[in-house]
């Protein structure tokens, strides 16, 4: 027999693909805007944060900012919401054994639409503080009421969460509804929020949403092994030894603690948490501990360069990144299922 | 040697008596099938045994009750494959082997060199070589339950319990399957238990018989004892002959009543 070497699931050259992916991402999210800054001098100031460098700087001040106050935390959030966005959307395909389980599936989003507008609401114009906070909770109500909700007989499954991420999506939307046809002289503000972006990024954002983003990546990437096992059903992974509905609720409340997070400072981007991981499986592999990794990475280079599009294609005015996902998203997703053998039954 | 004892397992359904009282013991290396008419409590029998149902009553394995354990130790011991095994599409033959580690694996490790090469002897011992690379969902029923046979025995548990192993395989095939599982129960010294709705089947590979009717154990033994047209009549309502051959006991389903036409 052959020595046995152990070949990991995830192989070297995709991995380097996707940090390719980020770094590329990163240096045309950086580049591009309406102030022109020149690439060298970027690269310099950005050497420059690095506590061992230190490099005489070649932009102005006000350049400097633009590069490092206005761009580089809009990249760091882009890369956030995106990566948490495709992680999130992997972990919930993994978690319900769905290939169409998307971050929204449990009641975050209507949760988060619904805390929006009552903050834009009852906030009038001084709404922009309370804004994330409010989504944010509403977010973690609406997957906490559907999670207590999605029990039966039988016990917490798969069927009774989505099911009851369908009555609480829709009852919270019902209530978005009623109140915006109470405010409509708000719809505009509510829509610009719902259709997402990340024109208020700045470096505050990143940082309220930091510590809930890296405890949800952590921890949906350490059970990557177990949504493996979890893919031959309940009764054959506990028969495995995994304990599937504490799994399914670790998983189930990192994702949806993640996705709140993100949703709370960037909208409802659509789209990123299904198309992303789909794209991975049908291009690389089905193994969960292939597509989270893969998808954190290329979840966040793919938003940052939507954003891009975003900003540039009616400049100076943006574009919602909902629409820019979903234009760009929906034929390349198109493209790949077509030209996979592979399609997920 | 006693590997497991089953006794006094009741299970109830919304307060219908599903499992009554059943117990048995299997001994180390031997085939025990559970047979028993649609509806008996079979399946739910070994699920009883795989730990993924609660009920009353105990299950010792090597002396040890099975309620006192975590599910990573049950299924260290034990290894389970039901009737229809779940494929996941886009899962490779040996990802899926390798799944039988997973009781082996610590909380978040990956899997080491020595479980790599032991997915690997699975592999060659079954004759997958030729598989490992293809997906699950592509291959053909005889094929599935040889992997589903794999990933049982990369548990490396010493009990495999297995739900109707034969059920909608063509009779080839179905040989084939039983005379791996026999093959690997005397070279791998490891305890069989399954269901099977074939009584020829289960009289020819039988070590002992279990015949469950209505939840409850109506009788236990050789093949020669409880594969009797007196059994199989009263509790399969069926009329049978039953034959002795050099190994075990045949059953032939015969019409009740004789056809109007001549034959």
């Amino acid at each position: 027999m052959e020595p046995t070497v152990r070949t990991p699931l995830l192989k070297k050259g995709w991995l380097l693909a996707a940090l390719l992916a980020v770094v590329f991402a990163g240096l045309v999210g950086l580049m591009v805007g309406p102030v022109s800054l020149g690439t060298t001098a970027a690269l310099k100031e950005l050497a420059n944060l690095l506590p061992w460098i230190d490099v005489a700087s070649e932009l102005s001040e006000i350049h400097a900012g633009i590069l490092l106050d206005v761009r580089l935390p809009r990249l760091v959030l882009g890369l956030l919401v995106g990566a948490t966005l495709a992680l999130s959307g992997g972990s919930y395909q993994g978690v319900f054994r769905n290939p169409l389980a998307s971050p929204w599936l449990l009641g975050v989003a209507a949760g988060a639409g619904l805390g929006a507008t009552i903050a834009i609401v009852s906030g009038g114009g001084q709404m922009r503080e309370a804004l994330p906070l409010a989504a944010f909770v509403g977010a973690l109500l609406g997957v906490s009421l559907t999670y207590l909700m999605g029990y039966s007989s039988s016990g917490r499954t798969s069927l009774t969460l989505v099911l009851s991420g369908i009555a609480v999506s829709s009852f919270l939307t019902a209530g978005q509804t009623f109140l915006q046809m109470q405010h409509s002289e708000l719809l505009r503000d509510v829509f610009s929020w719902i259709l997402g972006g990340l024109t208020t990024a700045s470096w505050r954002e990143v940082r309220l949403i930091l510590p809930y983003v890296v405890v949800s990546v952590v921890t949906m990437l350490l059970y990557a092994r177990r949504l493996d096992v979890m893919s031959v059903g309940d009764d054959e992974a506990e028969s495995l030894g995994i304990n599937v509905a504490r799994t399914r609720l670790v998983v189930i409340v990192a994702a949806s603690l993640g996705t709140a997070a993100v949703v709370a400072v960037s909208g409802l981007i659509g789209f990123v948490g299904i198309i992303v991981p789909h794209a991975v499986r049908l291009t690389v592999g089905a193994s969960y501990r292939v597509i989270l990794p893969l998808s954190l990475l290329f979840g966040g280079a793919f938003l940052v360069l939507t954003d891009v599009l975003a900003k540039t294609i009616v400049s100076p005015a943006e574009l919602p990144l909902g629409v820019i996902t979903a234009f760009i998203g929906a034929p390349f997703f198109g493209l790949i299922l077509h030209r996979s053998k592979a399609v997920a039954s | 040697m006693t590997h497991l004892i089953a006794q006094g397992v009741s299970v109830s359904f919304s307060g219908r008596r599903v499992l009554n009282e059943v117990s048995f013991e299997v001994d180390r290396g031997e085939w025990l099938v559970i047979i028993g008419p649609n509806g008996a409590g079979k399946s739910t029998l070994l699920r009883c045994l795989v730990g993924l149902i609660p009920h009353e009553g105990s299950v010792h394995i090597s002396g040890t009750d099975n309620s006192e354990k975590t599910r990573r130790q049950r299924a260290q011991e034990l290894a389970y494959v039901p009737q229809t095994p779940v494929r996941p599409p886009g899962m490779t033959v040996r990802e899926y082997i390798a799944l039988g580690r997973s009781p082996h694996l610590g909380y978040f490790a990956g899997e080491s060199v020595r479980d790599a090469s032991i997915v690997a002897d699975v592999i060659e011992v079954l004759d997958l070589g030729g598989l490992a690379h293809r997906d699950v969902t592509t291959l053909s029923g005889g094929e599935a339950q040889r992997v589903a046979l794999g990933r049982a025995l990369a548990q490396r548990a010493g009990i495999v319990v297995l739900d109707e192993p034969t059920a909608s395989l063509d009779v080839g095939v179905q040989q084939d399957v039983l005379q791996l599982i026999d093959t690997l129960r005397s070279r791998q010294q490891l305890t069989v238990i399954t269901t099977m709705h074939d009584l020829t089947t289960a009289g020819q590979y039988a070590d002992r018989l279990l015949l469950l009717s209505e939840g409850s154990v109506v009788d236990k033994g050789s093949a020669t004892k409880v594969l009797t047209p007196e059994n199989i009549a009263s509790h399969y309502e069926a009329n049978v002959r039953v034959e002795h051959s050099d190994t075990g006991v045949v059953v032939i389903p015969v019409r009740p009543n004789p056809p109007d036409r001549p034959i």
